[in-house]
């Protein structure tokens, strides 16, 4: 599995990709983006399976990157879970409707993303990790 | 009737307003990214050369946060998060920033749940403000061992 965690801090995706470590996904592969301009290319030259975004970020903000994914039809099927202290139930609305996979305020602890991403890591019978 | 500030002039006159929702945001975020206990604290600081940052609010209302910790807190923290001992200055100066914009972004869903609201980059700054405008000044100790501060502040200078 492929994750992409973009987010314009150091601390905030060394912190995302132990959580990420510490429910079950140690054995992934994690790629980083400091920003959404820099994760579009990343996406584009090879699309990961699931991708962590910042909202408030430089050059291109995580509300950006959401819609320019799901705009394009080559790589709207990949789940986009959001994470950030910006994050309130009126924002919360607004990037469910444009097609997140969650949001997730921060501070998150392990417990509150692995009940978020709990179905990629329980596959059904005859299934893959992620339910094809 | 209230001004655009309202986050700063919805309770006026009080010495501290919002403060049980920042000690609950600041508990949260030590907690969860520093493994850290947090209490508020009359006690003042005195810390050196402290670490220190500030971000803007800039929508629907405007003001800044500032945040400071002691620089010996500071690396304490980014090693628990890092796993490492081998931190440079540059990467204890990230964590101190994406702890400011964690606990303002926390501290604004809690106070506006149903608005949207925009804040800047937080970045590095050389000292906290005093007194101009109105300012807000919080202490918190962390592990019964350092003092941080908070400041929110109207001042837009």
């Amino acid at each position: 599995m492929r994750i992409l965690i973009v987010d314009d801090t150091t601390t905030a995706r060394v912190f995302a990709q132990k959580c990420l470590a510490n429910i079950g996904l140690h054995d992934a592969e994690f790629i980083q983006a400091v920003h959404g301009l820099d994760a579009l290319k990343k996406i584009r030259e090879n699309p990961p399976d699931l991708i962590l975004t910042d909202l408030i970020m430089p050059e291109m903000d995580g509300e950006t990157l959401l819609k320019e994914l799901k705009n394009d039809a080559d790589l709207n099927h990949i789940p986009v879970l959001v994470v950030s202290s910006a994050a309130n139930v009126a924002r919360k609305d607004a990037l469910m409707a444009m097609g997140a996979l969650d949001v997730l305020p921060k501070p998150f602890s392990t417990t509150e993303i692995y009940n978020v991403l709990k179905i990629f890591l329980e596959p059904k019978e005859g299934s893959d990790a992620w339910g094809e | 009737m209230p001004g655009e500030n309202d986050l700063f002039f919805i309770e006026h006159g009080q010495k501290r307003p919002h403060e049980a929702t920042l000690t609950k945001v600041v508990r949260a975020t030590f907690e969860k990214m520093g493994f850290m206990e947090s209490e508020p604290t009359d006690e003042n600081p005195v810390a050196l050369n402290p670490l220190a940052a500030v971000i803007e609010i800039l929508s629907p209302i405007r003001g800044k946060i500032f945040f400071s910790a002691p620089q010996h807190l500071g690396w304490t923290i980014a090693e628990n998060l890092y796993g490492l001992e081998d931190l440079t200055l540059e990467v204890v100066g990230d964590m101190i920033s994406e702890l400011l914009n964690t606990i303002t972004g926390s501290l604004l869903s809690e106070l506006m749940p149903d608005q949207q609201f925009n804040l800047s980059i937080p970045r590095l700054c050389a000292a906290i403000p005093g007194g101009q405008g109105k300012t807000f000044i919080y202490h918190f100790n962390i592990d019964n061992n350092d003092i941080i501060t908070i400041v929110l502040t109207d001042n837009d200078s």
